[in-house]
Formats: structure tokens, C-alpha cells, sequence
């Protein structure tokens, strides 16, 4: 969210990052405010119309909060503008949470903003002060009451564990790292949830490829459209399932936010790096560096995930919102001159295949084959996209 | 292709023509619809649904995408003569547009003047501002923070 917030006003990142937390806060509570949203005939959690439950009502900021002379920025006009997008605000789908979070960057800042606090490092300019007090008031302590991004409370008072769950239900999967030890990360499994995520998705890339290796093919072509709409239609259907009534909204809009507010300090060279001694010019090298000083690896892949998490996050909307289910449509998945979809799907099948260690190119193995030569039965593909570096 | 009653003329002029002959007008009728529906049939329509669900995800995309460009021009921009006044009317692109900006000039030269600034949300707008008889030309843009839209342009002649 923090990412496109810089982007479609073409607003400074460095002032962003400054702002103060109340304004940046107030600006996610305008952004949920002016979510895509227009009237029925969409469910809630379609896409289109995510939710129907209420941010705070504020037609604007408090004068004083909006008015930080001394930050040298103008979030009055920041927040206007907000408010003008037309058609309204969307936000990336929990997908791109899911991987940016796999490249542990979450913990590595979470241990860079304990080091500065506890006294092992001392920021040396303002700048990197007021991007430490923010990312410590924005994501490591309870958000202030009735804000839609407070989402802790008594029954579920960790950050970390509410996303794992969200990813869980959503996915089925669990992310890469466990607790800095690597324990598992301890969080409420729900029993709904879609088990069925990877392979279904995984049967779409790999069909897809199919699809695009043979699309000039005119005799004797394996791709199967109908295959391909079932597995759209499929992932569509446990997706909205998850969905209903809005669900998830909210833990999909604070994670998003929340990895993007990393995404967008590890994307940008802010004088933090210069702070912390980095002169990397790439957000996984930077990453890397920054893992080195407080001793946590970042995932060995991260550059995938970096690369991936918007583009992955834009099909999984599409097929969410029912784009792509019919016969007709399933030639969109591999047929480059059908739109931009065909070229998303190769470059998701080339970094899913890097981080999962599934190569989503090769000729498919018959599930029965599996079976017999691991003599287990209906043994399905691990649930986690490969393990983090150095665990 | 023989239809129903070409082999069956012979039949017409037989005993009981009449309940024939209306049993095979019937048929003939019954053929003819066939045949018409046959012919009138809609084309497969999967190009059409993929380029559809192409244009939309395209549009879907562009309002996820981090890189914001320029607004697309109005669409469907028209200027119709209502007499003493104009009557402007367009409607709102896809994509993030922040307002329009409305401009007027005349037939034979001279320079757009702007007339207008407008809501992202308005689709129409009445000029009652008008001098003497003449072709009047306007140009529409839309604007947001990464700036312009190409014009949209339509004319009227009081």
C-alpha cells in the first residue's frame, strides 16, 4: 500500500517514510476509506468490493497532524488526492505479502529496529530516526483503537501469527522461516482452509506452459483448454470461498501494507543504508547486507520473490475475480497476443520454479508414479516454498 | 439442399390434398425457421469473451501497477447544438483520473480557451457561454498527479 501510495502521487519515498505515524496511519485509514467499492451487484470479497466493514470516519486529518511544516511535505494534499482516485483504491491481493515476507525481511528489520533502540546502533541522521519511530509505532506495537489496521486483540495478540494464519486459510501454505531459531512459529491453524492452493495452482502453470510452448502448434496439440478453464475456475472458487462476506479483508489489507512498507525501504536508497554502512544498490543485496549485520540469513531466493510478489499478486486478482473461467478465456493463460496475462504467468513459472525447487517447465510425472516409487500414499508437494537460506 | 416439398408436388394434387398440402406448408415452415436459425447463428464467441477478459484484466492490472501513468483520454466525447446552448457529454476512462479540463475555440483559427475544470466523476457539461453563430470546437482532457491525457475532441455549430 505504502508503495503505491508513493507511486501514484509520485510523492518522494524519503518524504513518506518521514511523515508522522498518525499521518501515515490516517493515510491507510483513507486509502481502506476509498477502496475500489462500487455498488452491487459484486459480493463482498469480490475484488471489486472487498468489504463492507467501516475505517474511521475522518473526511480528512486533523489540521495539525496535516500541516508538519518541519517535514517539509504536504499530506493535505497527499490525503486529497487519495480521496480523487478514480475508481478507487485496490490493494495487492495476500499473495504479495506472502513473498515478500518469505524473504525474511520482516525479521531483519524487526532485529535492525532492535539494535537502534537497545543501544548496538546508533541512527546518525534525522532521517533515519524518523523512519525508526515509525516502523517501530506502525508494526511493532498494537495499532491505536478502531483503526482498520488494528487488527491484535486478547484473542489473537500477535502480528506474525495473525498473517501466518491468513496465509494458512488462504493458501494453505506456511511461510519459508520459523521463529529466529527456526522453531516453528507458533499460530492458530484454521481447519478451512485451501489445502488444495499449491498443487491446483502449480497444475495452472504447468498447463499454461503447455499452452504456450505449443500456441503456433496446429496438429496433435496437448494444450487442454478445458483443463486449464477448470483449474481458473477452481482456484477462483476456493479463493472467493475464503472470501465470503469480506473475510480476510482487513488481514489482507495490514499485511499488504505492512511488507510493502518494508518492500519500499529495502527498494529505495534512504540514508538508513547510509547509516548502516550499505552502499548495495539492488533491495535483495541491500537485504543481504542488512541480514549480514544483525545475523539472521535472508532467504538465498529473495530476488525471486522481490521480483515476483506484484505480478503474482495481479493474476491471482484476475482469477479471483472470475476473469478467466470459461473455455473461451483459457487461451488468455498462454497466448501472448490475448493481453498481458500469458507473459505474467511465464514470469511466475520461472521464479516459483527457482523458490519452490519445482521446475513448473517439465514434463508432468503421473501422480500414480509418485505414489509407487515413494511408496507412501497420495503424498502431496510441500506446502512451504523451499526453506530459508542457511536454515 | 431438396427441401420437404420439392420431391412432393405429386402429392399436392392428390386425394386429400388439402389436409397434404397443409401438413407439408407446415413442414416446409417448420424447415424454413430451421434453416433461418441456422444461418442466423452467432459465431463462436470465445475471441470476443477473450478479448473482453483480456481488455479487463489489462484494465485490472493498470489499477494494481505501481508505475501510474498519465490519465486515458475521455471516451465517447460529444457536442450537441441545444439551441442557445451546447450540451457536452463523454465518459470516464479506466484507470486513475483526478479531473477534466474543458477548452473552447472557434471554427477559422484562433486559440482553445479553458471554459472548465471539472470532478473525475462528471460525465457532461452545459456551455451556455456562447458568442455569435458559429462551429464551435472543444477539447477534453483528463488530468491526475502524473499529468495529461491526450484531447478528446468534438464540435457543435450554433
Amino acid at each position: 500500500m505504502f508503495r503505491r501510495i508513493t507511486n501514484i502521487l509520485g510523492f518522494p519515498v524519503q518524504d513518506l517514510v518521514e511523515l508522522h505515524p498518525a499521518q501515515l496511519t490516517g493515510l491507510l485509514e483513507i486509502a481502506w476509506n476509498f477502496r475500489k467499492h462500487p455498488p452491487p451487484p459484486n459480493p463482498t470479497g469480490h475484488p471489486d468490493h472487498r468489504s463492507d466493514v467501516p475505517g474511521l470516519a475522518i473526511a480528512n486529518l486533523p489540521g495539525a497532524v496535516l500541516d508538519p511544516t518541519s517535514l517539509g511535505t504536504n499530506a493535505a494534499t497527499l490525503a486529497s488526492t487519495i480521496r480523487f482516485l478514480q475508481p478507487g483504491l485496490r490493494w495487492d491481493h495476500l499473495i504479495y505479502a506472502y513473498m515478500i515476507e518469505n524473504t525474511r525481511i520482516f525479521e531483519i528489520f524487526r532485529r535492525v529496529v532492535q539494535q537502534f533502540v537497545h543501544g548496538d546502533r546508533s541512527p546518525g541522521s534525522a532521517g533515519t530516526m524518523r523512519w525508526l519511530r515509525n516502523t517501530e509505532e506502525l508494526f511493532f506495537r498494537d495499532q491505536p483503537p478502531f483503526s482498520i489496521t488494528t487488527l491484535t486483540s486478547y484473542i489473537r495478540p500477535d502480528r506474525g501469527s495473525i498473517r501466518r494464519n491468513a496465509y494458512q486459510r488462504m493458501f494453505g501454505m506456511e511461510l519459508n522461516h520459523g521463529k529466529d531459531d527456526n522453531s516453528p512459529y507458533p499460530y492458530v491453524r484454521a481447519k478451512a482452509a485451501n489445502n488444495d492452493f499449491v498443487t491446483t495452482f502449480e497444475e495452472l502453470l504447468r498447463e499454461s506452459w503447455v499452452g504456450y510452448v505449443h500456441r503456433t502448434t496446429t496438429t496433435a496439440n496437448p494444450t487442454d483448454d478445458s483443463k486449464i478453464a477448470d483449474l481458473a475456475n477452481s482456484l477462483h472458487d476456493m479463493l472467493r470461498e475464503r472470501r465470503i462476506s469480506g473475510n480476510l479483508s482487513r488481514e489482507e489489507f495490514v499485511a499488504v501494507s505492512t511488507m510493502s512498507w518494508f518492500h519500499l525501504t529495502i527498494d529505495n536508497d534512504l540514508p538508513l543504508f547510509d547509516d548502516l554502512g550499505i552502499n548495495e544498490s539492488t533491495p535483495e543485496q541491500r537485504l543481504f547486507e542488512v541480514a549480514k549485520l544483525v545475523g539472521l540469513p535472508a532467504h538465498k531466493y529473495s530476488r525471486s520473490y522481490f521480483l515476483v510478489a506484484e505480478t503474482i499478486s495481479q493474476v491471482l486478482a484476475g482469477i479471483e475475480t472470475g476473469l478467466f473461467n470459461t473455455v473461451a478465456t483459457a487461451r488468455n493463460f498462454y497466448d501472448p497476443t490475448l493481453g498481458s496475462l500469458a507473459d505474467q504467468m511465464n514470469t511466475i513459472n520461472t521464479y516459483w520454479s527457482k523458490f519452490s525447487g519445482r521446475d513448473m517447465k517439465a514434463r508432468k510425472v503421473a501422480s500414480d508414479q509418485i505414489q509407487v516409487n515413494n511408496n507412501e500414499p497420495t503424498k502431496r508437494p510441500s506446502k512451504t516454498l523451499a526453506r530459508a537460506n542457511g536454515s | 439442399m431438396n427441401k420437404p416439398n420439392d420431391s412432393t408436388n405429386e402429392a399436392q394434387t392428390a386425394p386429400n390434398s388439402g389436409d397434404t398440402g397443409q401438413l407439408l406448408q407446415t413442414l416446409n415452415d417448420v424447415f424454413d425457421t430451421f434453416q433461418k436459425q441456422l444461418q442466423s447463428k452467432v459465431p463462436e464467441p470465445a475471441e470476443g469473451q477473450a478479448a473482453e477478459a483480456a481488455k479487463a484484466f489489462d484494465n485490472l492490472v493498470a489499477e494494481m501497477a505501481l508505475n501510474l501513468g498519465p490519465p486515458l483520454p475521455p471516451e465517447n466525447f460529444q457536442a450537441i447544438n441545444k439551441g442557445s446552448e451546447i450540451e457536452l457529454s463523454w465518459t470516464i476512462p479506466p484507470g486513475f483520473t483526478d479531473g477534466y479540463v474543458l477548452s473552447r475555440g472557434k471554427s477559422g483559427g484562433g486559440q482553445f480557451q479553458e471554459i472548465a475544470r471539472l470532478a473525475n466523476d462528471q460525465q457532461q457539461y452545459v456551455d451556455r457561454e456562447l458568442g455569435g453563430y458559429s462551429t464551435y470546437l472543444y477539447r477534453l482532457h483528463a488530468f491526475n498527479a502524473r499529468g495529461n491525457s491526450p484531447f478528446a475532441e468534438a464540435q457543435a455549430k450554433k
